[in-house]
């Protein structure tokens, strides 16, 4: 009997290939337009599923995509989360300051004490609290975006499972005489 | 175009019925936050703050309706339009619709030029184009969307698969 085929792999190829390319300055834009690299990288791994799964002869459901999504979106935002905080690091973008330009951009409304008590805490803990809270949205952008692109590469490449195969007794033998 | 011969089971509305009604409110979202900061309400700022990571949010490029810049661009508008009308449509007809897949790759393909052409500087469409362009992959992606809620809410109450299956699959 055939085995199913693991979500383990197509989640990891399309997480570490998406993240890695959600963790370069320029191409981590394709995000502005509705997160498209997560919903990518859920779309991906649905397909890459998918395929295994049309081999295996095993049915290929959105459920399964939803699944090998949310995997490959969260393995995404690890990746993107880490690699994305130490390029931005070392590239010396990503400070504090400019989230704070951004939150003021935006037009919303903060206490200024607020603001610089947690600013200080923010300079006070160096680059590390940037890169954990950059790998805490990553992870919760990942799962919800790799989710949709899961459920909608679900939807696109579905296998129908084949159906049983019955059995048929063998024809009697001719009569004899 | 593909759709089911017959309407899923009254039970299976209710998740994409939810799916839908938040979708309705993020995409009413993209109106309110402009109308609320017009109205000097400090909810204005923190919802277009709450739009910030999925959209890059330049005044430029949003629509207005009059009362200042959507909280988004034109092209996630129109995204997220589509996307809700279509799930909309699916939940009232209470029916998966499946479009074929080649559909998806041909109204992806102006959206995918226009940000190709944006990010290389060179001269792309208008709002009211770009955000026109975006509805109907926004619109497929719904209905893809859809379609996947619908069958994953009918196969866990436990029905069979027989009656609702697409006669399209991708080789």
């Amino acid at each position: 009997m055939n085995q199913a085929p693991s979500m383990l792999k197509p989640a990891l190829i399309s997480g570490v290939a998406f993240g890695v390319a959600g963790s370069i300055p320029v191409i981590n834009w394709i995000n502005c337009a509705c997160c498209a690299l997560i919903i990518g990288c859920g779309f991906l791994a649905a397909f890459l599923y998918s395929k295994d799964s049309r081999a295996a002869g095993f049915a290929f459901r959105p459920g399964n995509g939803a699944t090998v999504g949310l995997v490959a979106g969260l393995i995404y935002g690890v990746i993107s989360g880490i690699l994305g905080g130490i390029i931005s690091s070392a590239l010396g973008m990503g400070d504090w300051q400019e989230v704070i330009d951004q939150i003021q951009m935006s037009g919303a409304d903060i206490d200024p004490e607020v603001l610089d008590g947690i600013t200080h805490f923010m300079e006070s803990s160096g680059g590390l609290m940037m890169i954990l809270i950059g790998l805490f949205f990553a992870l919760v952008l990942g799962a919800i975006f790799g989710t949709i692109g899961g459920l909608i590469g679900g939807s696109v490449f579905k296998v129908e499972p084949q159906p049983p195969v019955h059995e048929q007794a063998p024809p009697p033998p001719p009569p004899v005489g | 175009m593909t759709t089911s011969s017959e309407s899923a089971p009254r039970s299976s509305r209710l998740v994409p019925g939810l799916v839908t009604a938040l979708a309705g409110l993020w995409t009413v979202g993209v109106v309110l936050a402009p109308w609320l900061a017009a109205h000097d309400s400090f909810l204005g700022g923190w919802l277009r703050f709450l739009y910030r990571p999925g959209c890059h949010q330049i005044a430029d490029r949003c629509l207005d309706l009059g009362f200042g810049p959507m909280a988004v661009c034109a092209r996630c508008a129109g995204l997220y339009l589509g996307g809700t009308l279509a799930l909309l449509w699916t939940t009232a007809r209470n029916q998966p619709y499946r479009p074929h897949p080649v559909w998806l790759a041909v109204v992806a393909v102006p959206t995918v030029l226009d940000f190709v052409a944006g990010q290389l500087g060179l001269p792309s469409l208008g709002n009211w184009t770009r955000f026109a362009v975006a509805l109907p992959l926004g619109g497929l992606a719904g209905f893809y969307l859809s379609d996947a809620l619908i069958e994953i809410v009918r196969l866990n109450s436990g029905q069979g698969n027989s009656e609702f299956h697409s006669e399209d699959s991708v080789g």
